[in-house]
């Protein structure tokens, strides 16, 4: 008995047995925030991550799922789609970001707002214009689910629902998405014998001298919150860092997105207002509104690019699409939510 | 250079301690529980000045404002005890949500495994510490599903009051105080130091119950008096949740021991 409730239910699509499910630091890479403390890897949580991630049962109607907004295909944003729209249809004021290497990330959301991979779930699932479920409600339900007595059986030893395990179970599901197989990545590494076209390295050069700063190697991202001068959408006026920590200092500021994947996961910045990444390089070179708290990196005028070298940045960026991270069925819809 | 750096901390030290807040008890602290220690009951009443809160009932705040209660609840942690001989014994893994609900019972937290002995203090936080603010999902009393958690900006609700007057600003009348913050100057965790009038005695033969007393009315009084009809509603960190702690710091004090 004991044995039987311990197997993996037969109907949820298993681990290919080839794939490991472990913790990975790329030859290179700072150490990671999150290192799965009290948290130990195992397929069954992982498994039931999965599941809840890709399970409506997390929002108020059963109609949205985690994986509603977070699309593999878009390295986990939500492909065209400026914001993303909840139960009952209705739109966020900020765009659904990729989701890949979380477990370097200080902060979470558009502002940081959140400050730990565990409880990250907590937001979008009672955010009233995303899952629209009280915490203690979605808690309910997957007790009342035969389903998810299983997969808690499963990944913890026996049917209790908990808040802990479930939200460990999504941190752990989260956290494996590991991207770091993109051509650049190879390139760096010597693999497979993979070099860059002339276009390619013109592009690399380019982008570490101008964009490197913020979309620091091997993140592609710093992780600080800054001002890029977009104008202030007057409907929303989305403050940003300073919602949270209430500084006049951090008004119109939001946390860098990683450029990996990022010719996968349009549109653009933190409200979705650029469907390309040509019209990004052109806010760049032409747009930069000088505004409070501008970044001083983009004074006086923004960062001077010609026809040419734009282009050839917007090469280079392809070459950190991940097509075996988006392909990786380990994080696909198990497909029977 | 080692004597000027020496001023100055001292100098910090001086600023820090020059204003009269509780800070955590510092000397040595022993966290293990006694394999032979005893128990300790310690009950939270709410009252409204002299008067037990009752969930829905009217009362009146320093500034004359009508109002009533329908949620009333707020986090203890890291209680700490004090023996006659100043020896500290800091109870581990201390969280408490006291939230009495509508059950008139008092609210109780009841330890053990506490060294015997004479105990004449209790110091204890107001709120859950910043450890357990950014250490993500956590159990028991601290739990996000007990709806004392802020999801779009990480960190625990340290206390929450809500309930209705009919000159609070809000369109529906209600009345809503929930503080949070944890670092720099949005901080609003608060040390409590409790002396107790007569010694507790803590032994393995018997079961004490230290009765503190919560007044709601000191929340809107001191140093600040609250007019409900300008202040009715804090729902993030800053300055007016610090201005608010400030008023709770003092909102519990000694009733009793029955030994």
């Amino acid at each position: 008995m004991v044995f039987f409730s311990c197997k993996v239910d037969p109907k949820i699509n298993p681990i290919l047995p080839s794939d490991d499910l472990k913790e990975i630091i790329p030859p290179g890479w700072p150490e990671p925030v999150y290192r799965f403390n009290n948290n130990p890897i195992k397929e069954q949580v992982f498994v039931l991550g999965r599941a809840l991630f890709y399970d409506p049962i997390l929002s108020k109607d059963n109609t949205v799922s985690c994986g509603s907004c977070h699309q593999q295909f878009a390295a986990f944003a939500h492909a065209d789609h400026g914001f993303s729209h909840g139960v009952d249809d209705k739109l966020g004021t900020r765009n659904a970001p990729g989701m890949f290497n979380l477990n370097w990330h200080p902060a979470f959301m558009h502002d940081g707002g959140v400050n730990h991979i565990e409880v990250m779930p907590v937001a979008p699932i009672q955010n009233p214009v995303e899952m629209d479920l009280a915490f203690n409600d979605a808690l309910e339900k997957l007790k009342n689910s035969n389903r998810y007595k299983k997969l808690f059986a499963a990944a913890y030893g026996d049917e209790n629902v908990t808040s802990s395990r479930m939200l460990k179970a999504m941190a752990q599901f989260m956290g494996l998405m590991y991207s770091y197989n993109s051509r650049y990545d190879m390139f760096k590494r010597g693999e497979n014998g993979v070099t860059f076209t002339e276009q390619e390295q013109r592009g690399y050069q380019l982008f570490l001298a101008n964009c490197n700063s913020c979309h620091k190697e091997p993140l592609f991202t710093d992780f600080s919150y800054r001002n890029n001068g977009l104008t202030v959408n007057a409907l929303i006026n989305d403050s940003g860092r300073a919602h949270i920590t209430q500084l006049p200092e951090d008004k119109f500021k939001f946390k860098v997105p990683s450029l990996r994947n990022i010719a996968l996961s349009a549109p653009y910045m933190h409200d979705g207002r650029y469907a390309t990444l040509q019209q990004c390089l052109d806010h760049y070179t032409n747009n930069v509104v000088n505004m409070v708290n501008l970044d001083p990196l983009l004074l006086p005028n923004g960062i001077p690019m010609n026809a040419q070298q734009k282009s050839d940045i917007i090469e280079f960026l392809k070459t950190l699409n991940d097509y075996k991270f988006i392909g990786d069925k380990r994080f696909a819809d198990p497909g029977i939510n | 250079m080692k004597n000027i750096v020496f001023i100055i901390v001292s100098m910090l030290i001086f600023v820090a301690c020059k204003k009269d807040t509780v800070t955590e008890p510092t000397p040595p602290v022993n966290n293990t529980p006694a394999a032979t220690g005893g128990t300790l009951k310690i009950s939270f009443a709410n009252m409204v000045d002299s008067l037990p809160l009752v969930y829905g009932t009217f009362y009146k705040n320093a500034n004359g404002d009508t109002f009533n209660v329908n949620k009333f609840m707020y986090y203890v942690s890291n209680i700490t005890l004090t023996k006659t001989d100043e020896s500290v014994y800091k109870v581990p893994n201390s969280y408490h949500l006291i939230n009495r609900g509508n059950d008139l019972a008092n609210h109780i937290v009841n330890l053990s495994g506490i060294p015997e002995g004479t105990y004449k203090k209790i110091t204890y936080l107001i709120g859950v510490d910043s450890a357990r603010n950014v250490s993500g999902v956590q159990d028991g009393d601290l739990a996000p599903e007990k709806n004392m958690f802020w999801d779009w900006n990480t960190g625990y609700i340290m206390l929450k009051l809500e309930g209705y007057s009919p000159v609070s600003g809000t369109v529906d009348k209600s009345i809503q105080f929930h503080t949070g913050g944890f670092k720099g100057a949005n901080n609003v965790l608060r040390w409590v130091s409790i002396n107790f009038p007569t010694n507790l005695t803590i032994s393995a033969t018997k079961n004490p119950e230290l009765k503190l007393s919560t007044n709601v009315n000191e929340l809107f009084k001191n140093p600040n008096v609250y007019d409900f009809t300008q202040d009715y509603f804090i729902m993030s960190e800053g300055l007016r949740a610090n201005t608010f702690a400030n008023n709770y710091q003092d909102m519990t004090s000694f009733k009793e021991i029955v030994q």
